[in-house]
């Protein structure tokens, strides 16, 4: 990788780029920048801000081409990836390091947030996202911050009430697959917050099965791909993008040079963050006590703005130095490597968060998709069929009958009584589920949902006409098939006559038509603009000071 | 909580008043546009929060005045519709983006359509098949609920089959050509109305069985009442073998169970014939004798084979085998690859399915085989049974009769100069093919046999027989058509398309005259006040056996 930077350095080679002159400096690129209008608050930011900067470089130049070539087959907004690390990652952690610490009055200071700052974040966490996807990570956020203090508040309970559990969860494995102790921290409150929710919604984004199909495009290897997928979907996003910056570069995703130059330097100065940030929060009390400070300032409100925050990176990337002797971007790159040869997810965040120093050779780990693994956390049993096989061979040794699989068997009530809560406390979610919009939280069911949802609409007739109209997903038609099974649910009755008014217009295919010649009338209806001034004069009063 | 500094609140406002904002274009923006062109005037820092509120506060009202202003001029939407409509838009609390396919866009596009599914439609639903929930007894099997149970599935049933149309217009021009289905489907209703045909026409295959029997007594109860009807759907739904005649309904010809939108009995075809209260009487007798009878005799074959120890049940082509023969018996035959066309059809010829069901009926014993080919080649020989006993016996009481095929009085006994079919409309059909056997054909008025085919100037071939029988079934509309090409009518008077008083007579005699009603005129008429004959007439036309008169 170092090699393309030499070359660089050599031919000198001039190229346009976006980013700000903190990061020119010492740089092989010469900036040609055309004349511009004075800059906005945003550009002022990203100028003084590289590693968010540049990220937005890698998003344009690296991953969105290569999510481009994937879009064809993969409908989820991919894209996100690039756009929400650096911005997020560190309000997680920070935030984080607070609710173990059991900062039970985070909650209002979260209240509190000055108004800009959220917008900041905000954009942060939308950069790069487009359209339809900008849309729904807005909603997610507003939806996040509506219900923070609430959820904060819970959260910082919980954690008074939990802190060994959820220290042990830093100080094990990070491992927020784990439902039981996702439940503390990981999904708890990822859901909840914000700035968490949007790591969420980022991990949510790259399953498994998508991962895979990504794989099958030829831009990621499949196990490159299923890689990225279990690193995203681990705790910290930022070890995500980080590797995921590592496998792009790897992957000669664009064999542009350049670009990989860039994104060389994004991974390795965004290792500060990476390590800085698990390993000190980790280990080192020093590094605490100042996030602590800081957010004493935040809350006394001598910080208002989140670019200060960008202070306490080169303190942690100060105190990386003295602590290992080695600089940053030495030692992510040794761990980075580590950590990818290794394709063990738990060793690359023991080696990231500095838990170890050395990889143990994993044995062969085969994946399979998320929604063919066994859910459950009741009593743990060895896999029958496994068990079956291992029998077949002589000469088994007790190594080798240590290593015949094991579930935790589900336990039917607790799981239908977690769906039955989900479905009451979060109804629009519970309905992305059955969309295919989102995946059910780990180690849940969909068919859980499904049936929650169903007992649910079998008294609420607005929500069987919503499932009934979910015809045209995949879960809609399973929907359809289990309705089948209980000739008194309504859902079955408004699924088929929805069904058959469709038939009786001609079928999806003339339906869709006449929607779309009707859309068309009915957005010149409404472009003619039915505005008066009354209605301008009005609005504008109403948000003026 | 955002506002805007009066510095940018001044700013907005005269940039709209001097025209340097544009709402129109404004309005038409993605977020994004709109963003960074509201920055212009009031800053990069408070675009994002004026443009949300904007959203949220002015778009979303201009959105909604545009939608409901679309609502109301869309023609032919009903005001329950248009009102669920508005309801739905003014509870709309974001705005969306135009260019975008939105789901609620799509939504309120849905109802205006007619495809969606109400929420009153969806309550009643949902009421419904609670209450069926409660009184569903678990420890017992579906086929021994209770007729409680039954009775709310059957209205749970109709609810759906009434809210579910069969077709849905969304354009001018199928709406206009629905219209003129719904027309021909009226008038031709009107011409076989005020009569109970259905046992001695379609039904007739089936005289004095038990079915025939049951079903005929029930016929006048269910012209009656529309609640008799709704008894029958829940005997029907309550059987034992109702699954297994649910699964052929179509196949059968039941108009009526389950919930699906049903298809309709050839006579009554058509959504205005349902809003005329004048045949509803009239329908629910051919509907319910029809239903009842085919029901009943596809459930007792079912159970006679079963009890016989030859098992039918989960024999799927067996079953569908039974439930076509039944069909066509009953005169609903199977129009093959002509169904999907059979609303076209329906429209040029009288009925389409019965005159399918004729062959059938004489094809199916051949064709058909195990329970359906003995069920077949019964209701054949009892069909010929009846009518050769009936012919019979009148006969030998001194009445002239037909019994020559190639006659088109054939299977016909004569009451005064009025000749009356007791074949259940099946010898016209026998006649037809007896004739193009032999090439010959008999005057029905004279008597006397011509050679068909013979080649000389002027003489009738086999071709024109069968375009003659083809012609002769046209719908009354088409027959109209027909008319006027051949300049006369069917009993020979003159036919022209002008402003005259035969005309206008003859089109109320072929559009709104029922037929039955014809038929006691004209054997009133020819009877010379007789009135035994007239009332033996007018009781054959009223129960389905067709009355010729010639004058």
């Amino acid at each position: 990788m170092a090699i393309f930077a030499d070359k660089y350095r050599k031919e000198k080679t001039p190229i346009s780029v976006s980013f700000g002159a903190k990061y020119r400096k010492g740089s092989p690129f010469q900036i040609q920048r055309p004349e511009t209008p004075p800059k906005t608050e945003y550009e002022k930011y990203r100028e003084e801000h590289p590693v968010i900067s540049a990220l937005g470089v890698v998003q344009e130049k690296v991953i969105t081409p290569v999510i481009e070539g994937a879009k064809e087959t993969v409908q989820h907004p991919i894209a996100t990836i690039g756009g929400i690390g650096v911005g997020a990652t560190e309000t997680v952690l920070g935030i984080t390091s607070n609710i173990l610490k059991g900062d039970a009055k985070l909650a209002e200071v979260i209240n509190k947030v000055p108004e800009p700052v959220t917008n900041f974040i905000t954009d942060q966490i939308t950069r790069g996202l487009v359209g339809e996807q900008k849309e729904l990570a807005n909603v997610f956020i507003k939806k996040g911050i509506e219900v923070a203090p609430d959820a904060l508040n819970k959260a910082s309970e919980y954690v008074q009430n939990n802190k060994e559990a959820i220290q042990e969860i830093f100080e094990a494995n990070m491992d927020v697959n784990d439902s039981k102790r996702a439940g503390a921290v990981g999904v708890f409150v990822g859901q909840q917050i914000p700035y968490i929710a949007a790591s969420a919604f980022t991990a949510g984004v790259v399953n498994p099965k998508t991962a895979s199909i990504l794989g099958s495009t030829g831009k990621l290897t499949l196990s490159q791909a299923s890689t990225i997928a279990k690193v995203v979907n681990s705790a910290s996003n930022v070890i995500g993008d980080t590797i995921l910056g590592q496998l792009v570069i790897d992957s000669d995703a664009t064999g542009d040079e350049r670009v990989k130059q860039l994104a060389l330097d994004i991974v390795t100065t965004g290792s500060i963050e990476a390590i800085g940030l698990t390993a000190n929060i980790i280990k080192n009390k020093s590094l605490t006590n100042k996030i602590s400070g800081f957010n004493a300032d935040v809350k006394s409100g001598k910080i208002d703005n989140i670019e200060t925050m960008s202070a306490v990176n080169d303190e942690i990337s100060k105190d990386i130095v003295s602590e290992t002797g080695k600089t940053p971007k030495e030692l992510l790159q040794e761990r980075i490597s580590m950590a990818v040869d290794s394709g063990d997810v738990n060793q690359i965040n023991d080696v990231l968060s500095g838990k170890v120093d050395t990889i143990i050779p994993s044995k062969n780990t085969i994946y399979v998709p998320e929604s063919q693994v066994p859910v459950g956390a009741g009593k743990t049993k060895k896999s029958k069929l496994a068990t079956r096989v291992y029998e077949g061979f002589e000469n088994l040794t007790d190594d080798h009958k240590s290593m015949i699989p094991e579930y935790n068997a589900m336990v039917k009530e607790d799981e239908m009584s977690w769906a039955r809560k989900f479905v009451s406390e979060n109804p629009d979610d519970a309905l992305k589920i059955l969309e295919g919009k989102k995946s059910p939280p780990s180690g849940h069911l969909y068919n859980s949902v499904y049936a929650a949802m169903s007992e649910t609409a079998q008294k609420n007739a607005d929500l069987g006409l919503k499932l009934s109209s979910l015809r045209s997903t995949r879960f809609g038609q399973e929907i359809s098939i289990l309705t089948e099974i209980d000739p008194h649910n309504p859902v079955r009755y408004l699924s088929q006559m929805s069904r058959d008014k469709i038939a009786a217009i001609g079928g999806k295919e003339v339906l869709e038509e006449n929607i779309s010649s009707e859309s068309k009338k009915v957005i010149r209806s409404i472009t003619k603009n039915n505005l008066v001034k009354t209605d301008w004069d009005a609005f504008i009063n109403s948000i003026s000071c | 909580m955002f506002c805007l500094i009066k510095k940018y609140s001044d700013e907005f406002k005269n940039a709209l008043v001097s025209g340097k904002i544009n709402p129109d274009e404004l309005i038409k923006m993605d977020t994004p546009s709109r963003e960074k062109y509201l920055s212009q005037f009031v800053g990069d820092f408070n675009a994002k929060n004026v443009n949300s509120l904007f959203e949220s506060k002015l778009l979303l009202k201009n959105q909604q005045k545009g939608i409901i202003s679309w609502a109301n001029s869309v023609a032919g939407l009903n005001q329950s519709s248009k009102q669920d409509i508005i309801d739905t838009v003014t509870k709309l609390d974001r705005a969306f983006n135009p260019k975008e396919g939105d789901t609620i866009l799509n939504g309120i596009i849905e109802k205006r359509l007619g495809v969606s599914v109400t929420t009153d439609e969806a309550k009643t639903i949902t009421e419904l098949s609670n209450a069926a929930k409660e009184l569903f007894n678990p420890s017992k099997n579906i086929r021994e609920q209770s007729r409680e149970y039954w009775t709310v599935r059957q209205k749970l049933n109709e609810y759906i089959r009434s809210k579910t149309p069969s077709s849905i217009s969304p354009t001018f021009i199928k709406q206009v050509g629905h219209v003129s289905e719904d027309v021909v489907g009226a008038q031709r209703a009107f011409k076989t109305a005020f009569d109970l045909s259905a046992p001695l026409r379609q039904g007739r295959a089936y005289l004095g069985t038990k079915e025939w029997n049951n079903a005929f007594a029930r016929m006048f109860k269910y012209a009656k009442s529309p609640t008799a009807l709704a008894d029958l759907e829940v005997d029907m739904l309550a059987h034992k073998y109702s699954q297994e005649a649910l699964k052929n309904k179509h196949t059968l010809g039941l108009t009526m169970l389950g919930v699906k939108p049903n298809q309709q009995e050839e006579a009554f075809i058509g959504k205005l014939v349902s809003k005329i209260p004048a045949l509803k009487g009239s329908e629910r007798a051919y509907v319910g004798f029809l239903n009842d009878l085919r029901f009943n005799r596809f459930v007792n074959q079912i159970e006679s084979i079963e009890k016989s120890g030859r098992s039918i049940l989960g024999n799927d082509k067996a079953l569908k085998d039974l439930a076509e023969v039944i069909a066509a018996s009953t005169g609903r035959g199977n129009l093959g690859k002509l169904e999907s066309a059979a609303p076209a059809l329906a429209q040029a010829i009288f009925s389409p399915r019965w005159i399918a069901s004729r062959f059938e009926m004489l094809t199916n014993p051949i064709f058909k085989s195990g329970p359906a080919r003995k069920e077949a080649a019964t209701s054949l020989a009892r069909l010929a049974g009846t009518s050769a006993a009936i012919i019979g016996a009148y006969k030998m009481a001194g009445g002239e009769v037909e019994i020559d095929p190639r006659s088109s009085n054939f299977g016909k006994i004569k009451v005064n100069s009025s000749w009356m079919d007791v074949t259940g409309g099946m010898a016209p059909y026998i006649s037809l093919i007896a004739r193009g056997l032999t090439l010959e054909t008999k005057s029905a008025t004279t008597g006397k046999l011509y050679k068909l085919n013979t080649g000389k100037f002027g003489s009738r071939t086999y071709f024109d027989t069968a375009t003659d029988f083809i012609t002769n079934r046209a719908s009354p509309v088409s027959s109209i058509v027909r008319d006027l090409f051949r300049g006369e009518s069917f009993d020979g008077k003159e036919v022209k398309l002008e402003f005259s008083k035969d005309f206008a007579e003859y089109l109320g005699d072929q559009l709104f005259i029922p037929l039955f009603a014809s038929d006691v005129i004209d054997a009133f008429e020819e009877s010379s006040g007789n009135l035994l004959e007239s009332a033996i007439l007018s009781g054959g036309s009223l129960f389905g056996a067709g009355v010729t008169t010639f004058k």
